[in-house]
């Protein structure tokens, strides 16, 4: 029942934004090695920039997590992110505990994501389109398709420390580095309020700091594992992994969020009881760290 | 950057039977303020962070009046975040945006509107410019994204150069493709459109097309834009501080001829965008409506405008 009600949550949000999606003509994905039929061989090496790091360009999207009518995308990352774990791997604090079990109460309707806001880090890797990595000298971008908008993140590859933060956000500010040939995304400065999957509702704190790990192993592949540490919300880090695949000869595809706010409007309950902010650090949240 | 800037005293208070004088300039204030200040919880303030690879003068200040910087293979290098005026637009008066009034330095018969155009256009006056849909979260539309107070930062890549927007309704970006593939038959049009990119010279040129109806050009005046539109975006980085910027419109529907604008870009060093996200405000846009809105009449075909 849970399944489903995260469901139709997640299935008006997208009826609503396929009205705003547009179709783009196929084109060729220059660069891409191709077999003898002109498919595109994504068991081919990973290809490798100017510096001799792996290249990991190219739009790219997990299992089920790019929406379509059908079973596949409840079954997702997007609605679990540790459906691969044990539960005694992803142990709440009282706090996401309590928050966890409001937002299942409620059926969902508080996901800020169904109200035109970012679906946040790292549930956007996973929200509904898929993404595009470009690599620039100081910056890679990752450009995402996603149900309420064409939105943005930028990783800062120039050395830059992980700044103190004064105003936290929804995406967090990100820094990158190269371990061997895997792309290490760390990133902090998140605000209360997130949710780092959709039918589950896990809570994250202000605390959160992710790290993601890009290993892209073969032309077609690459090898994402995302490690969550947050004392406030989880008793210990935890890691899931994911495999995304190279989607070719596609783009992205513009989608906004188009009054989509007052379907949720409509499916909610009551006015929300706030969600109690994050406790100080020290205190509840981190016992048993 | 910050977006806090555009505060207009009183515009909060003022009610629909007392409207004095400049209601239009009020009217589209009002709507920017509406929907900067709820934005503004969300704006974040990073730590500034010298941008790496700007000249610099003794006193470690940028030197904006620098020549402009060239990639590895001698192009313009147009990379960095940049707005129209000073901090983008903090310390410039609305008259001079180009957000609020892309034909500002037009004279009306530069910029002829088809029937069709003129309706529009004035139903968006006449209920105040509460239907913007950039009040709605919805983006801004192209060329408009290029003047919103945020400002934007450029990266280009051998096949695609990608624009950064920091806009009041969220960071939106924009793909302009420069690989050489040509303008795709558009069947679903977009707000954003589908936009590829040449070097003429040192011009940085886009083309953008597959647009929809009901997109705004502009903020305050509502100038109108339909399906046929055709925005031709020509980058031109004159030193280091400053990039010229001049938008050719070419839509059939709505004008009579095309017509240009030609604004100037600062580069905005040593800081960067911030987030911000549309945060409720379209509760705040439902508190102004008048009534509900008639739907704009979707734009004739293309025989009853002018030929292109």
């Amino acid at each position: 029942m849970k399944q489903l009600r995260a469901l139709a949550v997640t299935a008006s949000l997208v009826l609503l934004s396929t009205a705003v999606q547009a179709q783009w003509l196929n084109h060729a994905t220059p660069g891409t090695p191709r077999l003898p039929d002109g498919r595109p061989d994504l068991s081919a090496p990973a290809p490798r920039t100017a510096d001799g790091r792996p290249d990991l360009s190219g739009i790219w999207a997990a299992e089920c997590t790019v929406y379509g009518r059908d079973a596949c995308f409840t079954r997702s990352l997007f609605f679990n992110l540790a459906k691969d774990l044990k539960p005694d791997e992803v142990q709440m604090t009282p706090w996401a505990a309590q928050m966890q079990a409001q937002r299942e109460a409620r059926n969902h309707v508080d996901d800020p994501y169904g109200y035109c806001l970012p679906p946040g880090t790292p549930r956007i890797n996973f929200g509904g389109g898929p993404f595009k990595i470009l690599h620039t000298p100081q910056v890679t971008a990752f450009l995402y398709e996603t149900l309420v908008g064409m939105t943005f993140r930028q990783v800062f590859t120039d050395g830059r420390p992980l700044p103190r933060l004064v105003e936290p956000t929804w995406l967090g500010y990100s820094v990158g580095g190269w371990d061997g040939d895997t792309f290490v995304v760390e990133t902090a400065g998140f605000r209360d309020g997130g949710w780092l999957d959709t039918l589950k509702g896990r809570p994250h704190s202000d605390a959160l700091r992710v790290t993601e790990r890009f290993q892209r192993t073969d032309f077609g592949h690459i090898q994402l594992s995302i490690t969550i540490d947050d004392s406030k919300a989880y008793l210990k880090p935890w890691t899931m992994t994911a495999q995304l695949t190279l989607l070719p000869d596609t783009e992205l595809i513009e989608a906004f969020c188009d009054s989509h706010d007052k379907t949720m409007g409509r499916r909610q309950i009551g006015t929300p009881p706030p969600e109690p902010p994050s406790p100080r650090l020290g205190s509840e949240g981190s016992e048993g760290r | 950057m910050t977006a806090a800037d555009t505060k207009v005293p009183g515009a909060g208070s003022r009610t629909r039977s007392g409207r004095p004088w400049g209601v239009l300039t009020l009217s589209a204030a009002g709507l920017l303020t509406a929907a900067v200040m709820s934005s503004v919880d969300a704006h974040a303030q990073w730590p500034n962070h010298p941008t790496p690879g700007i000249p610099r003068l003794p006193d470690g200040r940028p030197n904006l009046s620098a020549p402009a910087p060239r990639t590895a293979d001698g192009k313009p290098d147009l990379s960095g975040v940049w707005a129209e005026c000073e901090g983008g637009g903090t310390r410039c008066p609305s008259s001079e945006r180009h957000f609020f009034n892309l034909a500002k330095d037009l004279t009306p018969s530069d910029v002829q509107m088809t029937p069709w155009a003129t309706a529009i256009q004035a139903q968006r006056e006449k209920r105040e410019h509460v239907d913007d849909p950039f009040g709605y979260c919805l983006p801004p539309g192209v060329p408009r994204i290029n003047f919103v107070i945020g400002g934007f930062k450029i990266l280009s890549t051998p096949q695609v150069a990608a624009f950064l927007h920091e806009t009041a309704a969220g960071l939106i970006f924009r793909q302009v493709f420069t690989d050489g593939r040509p303008h795709p038959i558009v069947t679903e049009p977009t707000w954003l459109g589908y936009s590829i990119g040449r070097w003429e010279s040192d011009t940085f040129v886009v083309e953008s097309t597959g647009f929809r109806d009901g997109g705004w050009l502009d903020t305050e005046k509502g100038h109108p834009h339909s399906d046929a539109l055709r925005v031709t975006e020509r980058f031109r980085r004159i030193d280091v501080g400053r990039m010229e910027l001049v938008v050719t419109i070419d839509d059939p529907k709505a004008y009579v001829n095309p017509w240009t604008a030609r604004a100037m870009l600062s580069l905005q060093p040593d800081t960067e965008l911030i987030e911000s996200f549309c945060n409720n405000h379209e509760k705040t846009m439902e508190h102004r409506r008048i009534d509900p809105p008639p739907p704009e009449p979707a734009s004739p075909p293309l025989s009853e405008g002018r030929s292109r």
